[in-house]
């Protein structure tokens, strides 16, 4: 468990080797912060709470956490750097969530960047400050999900490419999964039961109902389990990538 | 204390190393040979536990590559052919972190990061990054990140590849010093370093071990083993070319009439031993001179050749 501790600390100080980590904070506290104001219409509905910030997350996420998890693992086969990481005494899982932890811990780093707009609205009005806090944990969960989906498929190869436009396509998918858009087209050709198996898979109502303050295990457990599942499917691949 | 049986490792159709068996003691240092794509780098991935077999065995320290491949990786330092650090580190940093990722306490951990930088002098270059550092260093980097926890096992792609005459010095010396309570598996082209610095020399080819011996041994296999070169002065060599023609045990080869006259005799014993004294005592009788004399060793080269590429030529016109 050491070695987690260190791997961690290090691909975290990795992060900030190059301009990249800057560049991507300053753009996700940016675009968060342009969102919130005009696509969200912070002040015109005149409400003292940060749903209009939250609500853009899931999307910003689709762009940002791709940029964060293409280079994991692509990076260090394509760089020849694999063979010294994985020739080190650790186990592949520990590897793996040492990554995982490093680039979770960037993402919240970015979150906590976007804290003067908790100060603006408690300066404002006087929100539930629970419901803040649940939405913030919300939107930590879902990163945490889109970057073990990119961490799997960073795995699967040598481009940071490739890596960066399946992410995406994967979590959009699983985003768009539960959303009235895909209800509506496909209502004519699914029943109602497969409907409802789809939308259970779909992250946009789990982060929905998360950020409107209510605590549903179910909900957390989903993330939990997502986020388990492709950090398992990426150890299967690093494993099975040794093998053939 | 490295073990493989019967190991084979297959990518798709293509057979990397076919059914090796190989067995490395403590304070044995051994050269791996062999021509590129010969399965070199694929079986040190395999002993390492960066690639798995895709049948045999492997036994490191008594360990079970598959079966235990943390406690196997705990026992090895190996440093790839390529890229064996992180660029965006500078070097003190980076072999901190190996050190800590290898589970040194920190007290050990300081020693032993301190130790490593005096024996491979990386002194003047601790705080620079690893990506601004020459090629030289890149590979000294790469080398000090195997050595940080004392390995038991080595295991050393290529180790002087790239580093200038008086680096790769340093290196074999090193490497000399470390050999007694280690088990060594160096892999390399440059075929100088396997007589200066091993103690086994293997050659592979096609994933096939071809020779297993004492690089001595390998040199008396070469064509030009025992070959003797004799300096005669002008004024004898008549005679000279009389006696050596008439001595059964040798085939002169060649003469050759140096810029100042004199004659260089060379000649090759029949028999493959040494003719050395049988070729002085009969100059002596006649009383003719002998200016200069030396014997070839043998070249490990001819013998690399000998048993790889020709071997090669013959298959692929066979096929």
């Amino acid at each position: 468990m050491k070695a987690l501790g260190v791997l961690t600390k290090r691909e975290f100080a990795g992060y900030f080797t190059t301009p990249a980590a800057w560049i991507f904070l300053m753009i996700f506290v940016a675009i968060s912060g342009l969102l919130t104001f005009y696509a969200g219409d912070f002040f015109e509905r005149g409400q003292a709470d940060l749903q209009s910030f939250f609500l853009f997350h899931p999307w910003l996420y689709l762009f940002l956490i791709p940029a964060v998890s293409m280079r994991m693992w692509a990076e260090e086969r394509r760089s020849g750097t694999i063979e010294m990481l994985m020739t080190l005494p650790v186990s592949t899982t520990e590897l793996v969530l040492g990554k995982f932890f490093a680039a979770w811990a960037f993402v919240g780093l970015a979150l906590c960047l976007t804290a003067p707009i908790w100060i603006t609205v408690n300066y404002l009005g006087t929100p539930d400050n629970g419901v803040i806090l649940m939405s913030y944990l919300a939107s930590f969960l879902i990163a945490g999900t889109f970057l073990s989906i990119g961490s799997c498929l960073s795995a699967c190869t040598k481009s940071q490419m490739i890596a960066f436009v399946s992410t995406m396509m994967a979590c959009l998918l699983l985003t768009f999964l539960g959303s009235d858009t895909l209800i509506e087209l496909f209502s004519d050709v699914a029943t109602e039961k497969v409907m409802k198996l789809f939308q259970s898979f779909g992250f946009l109502i789990h982060f929905l109902s998360l950020t409107r303050g209510v605590l549903d295990i179910r909900d957390l457990l989903f993330f939990i389990s997502f986020s388990s599942v492709f950090l398992f499917a990426t150890v299967i691949v690093l494993d099975h990538k040794k093998a053939v | 204390m490295i073990t493989l049986e019967n190991v084979t490792r297959k990518f798709g159709t293509f057979t990397a190393v076919d059914n090796l068996s190989l067995t490395v003691s403590k304070g044995e240092v051994l050269g791996f040979l062999g021509p590129n794509g010969a399965g070199k780098t694929t079986t040190m991935r395999m002993i390492s536990g960066f690639l798995m077999p895709s049948s045999g065995k492997i036994t490191v320290c008594g360990y079970d590559v598959m079966e235990n491949p943390v406690e196997v990786k705990r026992h090895i330092g190996y440093m790839p052919e390529v890229a064996s650090s992180y660029n965006d580190m500078t070097v003190l940093s980076f072999l901190n972190f190996i050190a800590q990722a290898r589970g040194l306490s920190d007290s050990v951990k300081e020693k032993a990061v301190e130790r490593v930088i005096d024996s491979i002098s990386l002194n003047n270059v601790l705080y620079q990054p690893i990506e601004t550092l020459s090629k030289g260093y890149k590979r000294r980097v790469g080398f000090a990140q195997a050595l940080v926890h004392d390995p038991d096992i080595l295991l050393l792609d290529e180790p002087t590849e790239g580093l200038d005459p008086n680096q790769k010095r340093d290196i074999r010396t090193l490497i000399r010093e470390l050999r007694e309570n280690k088990a060594i598996i160096i892999s390399t082209h440059v075929l100088e370093e396997v007589e200066a610095m091993c103690s086994r020399a293997v050659i592979i080819d096609e994933g096939k071990i071809i020779l297993d011996d004492t690089p001595r041994a390998l040199l008396s296999l070469s064509e030009t083993h025992q070959t003797l070169f004799v300096l005669i002065p002008e004024y004898q060599h008549d005679r000279a070319q009389t006696v050596f023609e008439e001595m059964q045990q040798i085939v002169l080869t060649d003469v050759r009439q140096e810029t100042d006259g004199s004659f260089m005799f060379t000649m090759h014993p029949k028999e493959r031993q040494s003719m050395t004294a049988d070729v002085v005592e009969a100059l002596h009788r006649q009383d003719i001179k002998i200016l200069d004399m030396y014997i070839e060793k043998g070249r490990l080269e001819e013998v690399f050749y000998a048993f790889t590429s020709t071997d090669r030529e013959l298959k692929g016109s066979a096929g």
